[in-house]
């Protein structure tokens, strides 16, 4: 069984649902983040945090995958300070919400002073709420970034282990484990991070605390990418147990902590029945639907 | 009427011969405060001009921070932002122009961007330049990064080096960026030399826009 981390699957088609679960994707988290260009309204959050919650969670389901997501203010958008408050003050109610398993994305972008606010404001946010972090760091200046990162962790107060570090590459995954924070590695295929690379710091610093993503979105990406590096790992020698700690036991493990699923149930296959509506709508379009046996 | 727009309608009127329909509309739309009439007449601009929308102009010196490569659909918006802007309260002018700009599509926003320095006291609308270099449309990054004077004139230090890092990351190249060696900083430059070290530990090429800037003074 293999889980998504980190993929933004309101960009993507049935088909790459029906493509993940062939290939063995059983959970996913998606996390709230911005749309690739910017809302100029509080209310586009607040239809895109129910679609997470809704339709989105609805649509997984509807090929055997469990959709968990995170909420939270994007550091890019953080810096529109006519919608940021408003979007705070949202979040108060959207982290209490079934199914919310962290606060996140968030981060430093520009690492500008408003993206250091609410980054700050989002953590407190987390603590009050019980919920893990999920935290993007930037791509450009990314060493320093991820410096004041985990400076800005370690300043909040919150437990290391309920941070988790997104978007590692070699130059920063040694200060990331050092600080006790679990690292994210986003597979992409031309940019971030790719699998030979990638099984080159597993055999160098193991699994423990290592998590593996696609982050998929509207761009080129590809949410096969965790199947795809898992596989790499397994051809380059690692032991299976390894593979299964990066690619299913940590992301559970960590998710877990927000305390808002039953790790027992979640490994169990979840029962697909396409007969279901949401709202009234189904993801069919004249197909047979498909139904497990009860 | 102040000179830089009297040039600007002499040279609308020499090149767009039959745009009296175009300044009959504007005449009504121009409200106060300009809405929704307004926008739709600054969104509809090169449909009404036709194969001349993206007639590049020779600008008038007047014009100081106009480029060759400003189009008559760009000159068209900048008399139309000249006239609207009066109509607002000065302390409102630079966040109406933000909303014109993120209520745009790229077209829209290509020409806010190209004659942002054309504005009255340009200096005001910093916040739109900077967050139009949040984009991942390369024509619209295009528009405040290369060949604008805005940036290297208006920036902060932070955006401007973000600005330029980003540059790199799209592959555009810095040479584009006007006077750019005016603002190249110890600051930037290790923002650059941090990038060829991931680039190198990554096992990948480091682009040689890095390279310059990360040895640029040394």
């Amino acid at each position: 069984m293999l889980f998504d981390p980190h993929i933004h699957m309101t960009s993507r088609t049935t088909d790459d649902y029906q493509a993940m679960a062939d290939a063995g994707i059983r959970a996913i988290v998606e996390p709230a983040f911005w749309l690739g260009q910017p809302r100029t309204h509080l209310g586009s959050f607040e239809d895109y945090f129910l679609a997470l919650l809704g339709w989105e969670r609805f649509r997984a389901a509807q090929f055997g995958i469990r959709h968990l997501c995170t909420m939270g203010l994007n550091p890019k958008e953080a810096n529109n300070s006519r919608l940021a408050d408003g979007v705070m003050e949202l979040l108060r109610l959207y982290v209490e919400k079934d199914g919310v398993v962290a606060v996140g994305e968030i981060g430093y972008d520009d690492v500008t002073p408003a993206e250091e606010k609410y980054f700050a404001a989002q953590i407190e946010l987390a603590k009050d709420a019980g919920l893990p972090i999920l935290i993007h760091t930037p791509h450009r200046d990314k060493k320093r970034g991820t410096e004041r990162t985990l400076a800005l962790v370690k300043e909040s107060g919150i437990a290391p282990e309920l941070t988790l570090i997104d978007h590692n590459n070699e130059e920063t995954i040694a200060s990331v484990l050092d600080s006790g924070c679990w690292a994210g590695h986003s597979i992409y295929p031309n940019t971030k991070m790719d699998e030979p690379r990638m099984v080159t710091i597993v055999q160098q610093y193991g699994g423990e605390r290592i998590l593996i993503n696609s982050a998929a979105d509207w761009g080129v990406s590809d949410p096969l990418k965790v199947p795809k590096t898992a596989q790499a790992m397994k051809v380059a020698g690692i032991d299976a147990e390894t593979v299964d700690t990066i690619c299913w036991k940590n992301p559970v493990n960590f998710f877990a902590q927000s305390g808002r699923f039953d790790v027992k149930e979640f490994g169990l296959d979840l029962s697909v029945d396409q007969r279901e509506l949401f709202q009234g709508n189904s993801v069919l379009r004249g197909q047979s639907p498909r139904t497990d046996d009860k | 009427m102040a000179e830089p727009e009297l040039v600007l309608k002499k040279l609308l009127e020499q090149r767009w011969p039959n745009s009296e329909h175009f300044f009959e509309r504007a005449a009504r739309d121009l409200t106060e405060p300009p809405g929704i009439g307004f926008r739709a007449l600054f969104a509809s601009v090169p449909r009404r001009l036709g194969q001349a929308a993206e007639l590049s102009l020779e600008a008038a010196p007047e014009l100081r921070a106009a480029r060759p490569h400003c189009t008559l659909t760009d000159y068209v918006r900048l008399w139309l932002l000249s006239h609207a802007l009066p109509r607002l309260a000065s302390d409102q002018q630079p966040g109406w122009v933000l909303q014109l700009f993120e209520a745009g599509e790229m077209g829209e926003q290509v020409s806010i961007l190209r004659v942002l320095p054309l504005l009255p006291d340009s200096a005001r609308f910093v916040e739109t330049g900077v967050q139009a270099c949040r984009t991942n449309a390369r024509d619209v990054f295009e528009a405040i990064v290369c060949e604008n004077p805005f940036l290297v004139d208006h920036f902060p230090e932070l955006n401007f080096n973000q600005a330029v890092m980003k540059a790199i990351f799209m592959e555009v190249s810095v040479r584009r960026i006007e006077q750019l060696e005016r603002r190249i900083t110890p600051e930037l430059s290790r923002m650059a030399a941090g990038y060829a070290s991931e680039r190198r530990a990554a096992g990948r090429p480091v682009p040689e826009d890095a390279e310059y800037l990360a040895n640029y003074g040394a």
